[in-house]
């Protein structure tokens, strides 16, 4: 069997999903193919030889629907001959694209895959457009701050280890920010900021760079003060901020291929999909899976 | 001149309040006050903040707000140039104000209005330098405070006022902002507040006199006399002892006349206790307890409910028995009635002709000012000259002239209408605003075409008839489905115009299904009955929509439940602005089964029908949240929102107007008139059920709702999705089938019974 490797990895920032975020209003194939292509650069790839681009997405609808994964690797200049492919598997879709794309590596049925995914929340909510729910199966659609709430009533995690979780998590962030801890991995988008004035458009070229959302100014007494986002008695309130955090952004690809066959050391293993699968311990009760 | 654009200076609680008023009527407003000093417009934005959060709210909609631009009065003076009309609500002070109209004077257009909203700087004072043209756009505004809420706006004309200028102010005030006009004279107080307050004055000097409690007090001077609940002691909580204070010592300044507050009225300002406001005043809240001051101790203690048997023997008689009733109580009680009465209409009779141009003007300041059932010489003449002679010489005061000339009262009946006693001793017409319909005249002779214990036929003439509600709180019980049978038969036979739903009850349209009847029939059993009576409330709305000729409701204030299915069926509603509407069946337990959840989904549906791409879905959805959440409107603009009101249907901000103008309604429609034709839509089925029932399964898991709450959203769920099967067409009366049988299904359960028993019995929700 082969080895997989990841020979290179870069991300957008992670931006607001509310209207004035930096990049909520980027169409999601633009922002896949600045990755695309950053992601190939950097490993001195040829896109050609790129022979699949794995794409998560977790509501692939909207402006994300149809293909993305192949939208945005057309956008981002790759021929024609390489294809791509737009995995769903909620908040751990872009996981899994790089655990299929290891798959592949593994057995012999591609030499360099590219995996990443894209979410864009401020432009598809969540759980879609035009959800048609099945009357049975209501508890299986149970969202992920109910799904929080029981694991952290069967677990005994108090709203007061939440939110020290919770701050613990924004102060890193923040010192990882301010010491530049995330820059390699960020490719900078510029962006167009549009200001109207009757029929004219002003453009202003913006060049966004860090990560939005991380909140050094967050204390456990602010937080403690967040009403419960999910439950009226719930525990769930300062986790509201990261869930959207994480989501509204997007998450960006890690290229993987076959053990390079030059001198370079590999830069990374690819997780194995069946440890991926083993972190999601916090499965609800109920008979589904949670929605992520 | 159309008044198109309103300047408010001064954004104080007044101000602000006629700024959102204005706004709320679509009217855009420039609002300005004092420099700040970073943010130059703060004091203004402030203002507006505060009125967008007040509660009860100043704006109808909150996105009107959008009309008003603030700025401040030295660097955005300029704004009001595009303005018709700039009121001035600025520090009670002469110096200032003038200083203001000169400005304005500069850079208003010249055919600009200016008036002030003082309550007793005489016109003439704040006119002193300006021009002969700007006097003659000068006058005054007195508005009540809150603007939106209370009814009353005096006008007050100085000899220098164009005619045309005060008819535009009139009519705007009227029509636009939909208040009650009240010409005054030029003098402290004007009407309302310089009579109301020598009233509240004597009330407290007579209390002493007759040794009697704050509950003692409200329970003779609120509604047994036909005052509102809040009487004379609530009354000053609500606005402020400051503001009394400030008021009495305005007017005493004015008048000359003793005004002065007993000590411990005082006491308590100084004390900081100024009412509501500040948490104390004459009453405060402790929990849920209300707790009166006793004023001799300062202290205060939980409030006493007056049991006197004379008293609860008056409860519920008309106006006339209960006045005279009050004056008649034994011991203290009577003898304070009888000498605020006295006192009080000595005041009236001898300032009347100083103060307003005739007597119908004092009676209508105070009913529209201060809420009163009957002004004060309605009252006398419900007692009879006579009587109110005896009781003035009994607390030895002189007889006044105008009560020596009311021989034949202060109002009669004549062949041409009711006429009133002019200050001359002759009689003149009581003029009602052009437009206006009042129902007395049409509740006589033979112009009732029919009549039972819960409704009325009126002919309104011009071929409308009206058909008047009748019932306590407007509930539609048999009396009034058969009424409404009644008028569907007799003006197609007559071949008349059409039809107009309404009445003249000052809070309540409708509080809908009249559910007494309902438990009845559950207690016997009787669901034959059940089935039968809903059967025939739907039938009764489609008929509104069948009638071979327009029907027009005019609902105003609360119309809950089957009032609001009674809204949405017919052709057309001509609404009042104050409209608190909303289908509120789920609070008991129920689903609206008279039409209201099939005309929601079909509404909504059918909206959304030019759409191709469009999820039908949106519609239930929509539907499902205004029902399930009994979501009911803080106004007619907040009903539109909510979808009660379509485009077509209007808004009356004047509620003296509003039957005129559903009459109106009715004759432009009724020319070539033909009845909507039936409907169909395609209904979800299995693809909206799942939707709907997570949403309520989640409310649940959130633990905002209960398992019963679970189980009234999966009865509404099944119809708004037209059942659990593929998507097919359905008709209305499908979809009304499904209604009657969630409901009924429903009213099977204990749990709605135990709803609608526990809201019987308190007026209040169970959540079980």
């Amino acid at each position: 069997m082969n080895e997989a490797v990841i020979v290179s990895a870069a991300r957008t920032p992670v931006g607001k999903g509310k209207k004035d975020g930096a990049l909520a209003s980027v169409h999601p194939a633009d922002l896949s193919a600045r990755v695309l292509r950053e992601v190939v650069d950097r490993a001195g790839l040829d896109p050609a030889e790129v022979e699949d681009v794995l794409w998560g997405c977790a509501m692939p609808e909207g402006s994300q629907g149809l293909n993305v994964a192949r939208l945005a690797l057309l956008h981002a200049g790759f021929p024609v001959e390489v294809s791509g492919t737009t995995i769903n598997r909620f908040c751990s879709s872009g996981l899994q694209t790089i655990a299929m794309g290891a798959q592949a590596i593994m057995s012999g049925m591609a030499d360099v895959v590219v995996a990443g995914g894209v979410e864009m929340m401020s432009q598809v909510p969540m759980s879609g457009h035009h959800t048609r729910l099945h009357p049975q199966l209501l508890e299986s659609y149970i969202g992920m701050g109910f799904t929080a709430e029981r694991v952290a009533e069967r677990w005994g995690v108090s709203r007061e280890d939440q939110d020290a979780w919770a701050i613990r998590s924004q102060q890193r962030a923040a010192r990882a920010q301010a010491e530049g801890t995330f820059d390699r991995e960020i490719v900078p988008v510029t962006v167009q900021h549009e200001r109207w004035s009757g029929a004219e458009k002003e453009v202003r070229e913006v060049q966004v760079a860090q990560d939005e959302l991380v909140r050094a100014d967050s204390s456990i007494e602010k937080l403690s003060q967040l009403r419960p986002a999910f439950k009226v008695k719930g525990s769930g309130a300062g986790a509201r901020p990261f869930a959207w955090c994480v989501s509204s952004g997007r998450r960006g690809p890690p290229a993987t291929r076959r053990t390079p066959r030059g001198n370079a050391p590999p830069p990374g293993r690819a997780p194995s999909p069946s440890r991926a699968r083993s972190r999601g311990s916090g499965r609800p009760a109920s008979p589904g899976r949670p929605r992520t | 001149m159309r008044i198109k654009k309103v300047g408010v200076v001064g954004a104080g609680v007044m101000g602000s309040g006629i700024a959102a008023l204005a706004a709320s009527a679509g009217v855009p407003v420039v609002l300005l006050d004092v420099p700040g000093e970073e943010d130059r417009s703060l004091p203004a934005k402030r203002g507006l903040e505060k009125a967008s959060k007040s509660k009860p709210a100043a704006f109808m909609d909150g996105a009107r707000s959008a009309l008003v631009e603030v700025g401040n009065t030295e660097d955005d003076l300029e704004k009001l140039s595009g303005c018709d009309w700039v009121v001035e609500v600025i520090v009670e002070q002469p110096a200032p104000k003038q200083a203001l109209f000169a400005r304005l004077e500069e850079i208003l257009h010249d055919r600009a209005i200016v008036t002030t909203n003082t309550s007793g700087i005489p016109m003439s004072v704040l006119t002193e330098g300006r021009s002969d043209s700007f006097r003659r756009r000068f006058l005054g505004t007195h508005f009540f405070n809150p603007p939106r809420y209370l009814h009353l706006l005096e006008v007050i004309p100085t000899p220098d006022t164009d005619p045309d200028v005060l008819r535009t102010v009139e009519e705007f005030g009227d029509r636009v902002l939909g208040k009650g006009i009240v010409r005054a004279k030029d003098v402290p107080g004007f009407i309302a507040n310089r009579l109301g307050v020598y009233g509240m004055v004597q009330a407290l000097r007579l209390m002493e006199e007759h040794d009697l409690t704050i509950d003692e007090v409200d329970a003779l001077t609120g509604p047994l006399i036909g005052r509102p609940k809040s009487a004379t002691f609530r009354t000053a909580d609500i606005s402020g002892l400051d503001v009394l204070k400030d008021v009495t010592a305005g007017l005493a300044a004015g008048t000359g006349e003793d005004l002065s507050l007993p000590d411990w009225v005082v006491g308590l300002v100084d004390q900081g206790r100024v009412g509501e406001k500040a948490g104390s005043g004459f009453y405060r809240k402790e929990g849920k307890q209300i707790q009166t001051l006793d004023r001799r101790t300062g202290g205060y203690a939980t409030q006493q409910k007056v049991e006197l048997p004379e008293l609860a023997a008056l409860a519920g008689r008309p106006l006339e028995e209960r006045v005279r009733g009050a004056l008649e109580l034994p011991g203290k009680h009577g003898a304070f009635s009888r000498a605020l009465f006295a006192r009080t209409s000595h005041y009236v009779l001898e300032h009347t002709p100083e103060l307003a141009f005739d007597i119908v003007s004092v009676d209508r300041a105070l009913e529209r000012g201060y809420a009163w059932e009957a002004g004060p010489y309605r009252q006398m003449d419900a007692l009879g000259a006579p009587r109110v002679r005896e009781i003035l010489a009994e607390q030895g005061l002189s007889e006044p002239e105008l009560l020596a000339e009311a021989g034949g009262g202060f109002y009669r009946e004549a062949a041409g209408g009711r006429e009133f006693l002019s200050f001359d001793g002759g009689y003149e017409p009581v003029r009602e605003a052009a437009g206006v319909l009042s129902l007395a005249p049409y509740r006589r002779g033979g112009r009732v075409l029919e009549e039972n214990a819960e409704a009325a036929l009126l002919d309104l003439g011009d071929g409308v008839a009206l058909l008047e509600l009748r019932s306590k709180m407007g509930t539609l019980g048999d009396g009034v489905i058969r009424m409404l049978h009644t008028a569907f038969e007799r003006l197609e036979r007559e071949g008349r115009a059409g039809l107009v739903i309404g009445h003249e009850d000052p809070r309540t349209f409708s509080a809908g299904a009249n559910l007494m009847t309902v438990v009845g029939a559950v207690q016997q059993g009787n669901w034959k009955a059940l089935e039968e009576m809903v059967g025939q409330f739907q039938d009764t709305v489609m008929g509104l929509r069948r009638a071979p000729f327009p029907v027009v409701i005019a609902p105003f204030g609360l119309t809950l439940g089957g009032g609001t299915e009674m809204s949405l069926h017919a052709d057309l509603v001509q609404a009042h602005a104050e409209l608190y509407m909303g289908l509120v069946e789920t609070g008991v337990g129920l689903i609206p089964g008279g039409g209201g959840t099939k005309e929601l989904l079909f509404r909504f549906t059918q909206d959304l029908q030019p759409y191709e791409d469009a999820d039908p879905f949106e519609a239930v959805k929509r539907a499902f949240g205004v029902i399930a959440m009994a979501r009911t409107s803080t106004s007619a603009l907040e009903a539109s929102g909510l979808g009660f009101l379509r485009p077509e249907d209007r808004i009356t901000m004047n509620r003296d107007r509003l039957l005129a103008d559903a009459k109106a309604r009715v004759l432009d429609l009724a020319p070539g008139y033909t009845a909507p034709p039936p409907r169909t839509i395609t209904a979800l089925g299995r693809e909206a059920l799942g939707n709907l029932r997570y949403g309520a399964w989640s409310l649940h898991e959130a633990g905002q709702i209960t398992e019963h709450e679970v189980a009234i959203a999966n009865e509404l769920a099944y119809v708004l999705a037209g059942g659990d099967g593929a998507p097919r067409t359905v008709t209305e009366q499908d979809i009304l089938d499904l209604e009657r049988e969630a409901f009924l299904k429903l009213l099977g359960t204990e749990k709605t019974q135990e709803r609608i028993a526990h809201t019987l019995k308190t007026g209040k929700p169970l959540r079980n």
